[in-house]
């Protein structure tokens, strides 16, 4: 009954669009660097926006498996955005190619050639923010889905300069986490967002017992 | 799930909630827009170099960032100011130099955002 709440709500929080902030294309010559610890992954991803609609950049990631690290290329670009004078929502395609070492959930020394698929998508106004991501992740032989989804609320409204602070709860569903048993997670991370001119801060604490720490700076 | 994540995230959520409305008050800001010609009235040497471009699409700072840094690489804009909450971006042109509606349009769409109209003063 618990999987079945978890999956549900999963569902509904998909439903909805998702963040700005983490956006993975930003302003023309612009550089992005995002490092984040979250419940299931661990990454760092520095990338240059090249036009309105794409970037391009390194991406070293820790799927949350012992040793099991991704290190390679991704592109990202922007599929379609909505402008509206209240509020604004995205859609993203990221691809990504590389080499990692380990199994997902066992420590190999082989290095294989790995990559992922991710799909995301957000809708935000000064007051709301809803966002979602699936993902594709494959190594040799083995491949991992994973579904993500946040909905946050600012308390205030801060004009540009100011300190914005948002809520934030986030979901992350990853299937065949574990191939070798058979096992699904589903955490569950309420998290505070500050945001100030070119820098963001995220911290929070999931349900897995692991602290959420994110930062994603501009420059 | 464990007994105590659930006590332990159920707090960190409380202790943030609050944290956050305690400081709201101080934190948050005024919108603080003045139109075109308000500004060249407090400030006549301005007259002609200000234009006030209405932006749709800005709700974050991320977003008044980009847009900050695509106009402020031309050679013609002095400073550019703007507001969230009217959703107004205020140029201010260096003395002699003109930038054109087209170039603003251009320079918006470049950043991601569709521009709503211009003012001039």
């Amino acid at each position: 009954m618990k999987k079945l709440c978890a999956v549900a709500l999963a569902g509904v929080m998909a439903l909805q669009a998702a963040p700005a902030g983490a956006r993975p294309v930003s302003y023309p010559q612009g550089w992005t660097l995002m490092q984040m610890n979250e419940a299931e992954a661990n990454w760092l991803h520095l990338h240059y926006t090249t036009d309105p609609r794409t970037s391009i950049g390194l991406k070293i990631e820790n799927q949350g498996y012992a040793d099991h690290v991704f290190v390679g290329g991704q592109y990202n670009r922007l599929l379609k955005r909505w402008n509206a004078p209240n509020s604004q929502g995205n859609t993203y395609l990221k691809l990504g190619l590389g080499v990692a070492d380990g199994d997902f959930n066992h420590a190999l020394d082989a290095t294989k050639a790995a990559g992922f698929v991710r799909f995301a998508a957000d809708w935000e106004t000064r007051r709301w923010f809803t966002a979602a991501n699936a993902s594709v992740y494959a190594r040799e032989g083995k491949a991992m889905t994973s579904q993500k989804a946040r909905l946050g609320v600012a308390p205030y409204v801060a004009d540009f300069g100011a300190l914005h602070t948002w809520l934030m709860v986030e979901g992350n569903w990853t299937q065949n986490r574990d191939a070798d048993q058979g096992q699904d997670a589903f955490t569950v991370t309420p998290l505070v967002r500050f945001f100030k001119g070119n820098s963001l801060l995220e911290v929070g604490y999931s349900s897995n017992d692991e602290p959420l720490f994110n930062f994603v700076y501009r420059f | 799930m464990k007994e105590t994540s659930i006590f332990t995230t159920f707090a960190t959520t409380i202790l943030a909630v609050s944290a956050v409305w305690l400081a709201a008050p101080a934190l948050a800001e005024e919108a603080e827009t003045r139109l075109a010609a308000e500004i060249v009235a407090a400030e006549p040497a301005l007259e002609g170099r200000v234009v006030q471009a209405e932006v749709i699409g800005m709700v974050c700072d991320f977003c008044a960032q980009s847009l900050k840094k695509v106009l402020g690489r031309k050679d013609a804009v002095s400073s550019v100011d703007i507001s969230l909450e009217t959703k107004l971006i205020t140029i201010i042109l260096n003395e002699g130099m003109a930038l054109s509606d087209e170039e603003i349009a251009e320079a918006v769409n470049w950043a991601g955002y569709e521009l709503a109209g211009i003012v001039r003063a």
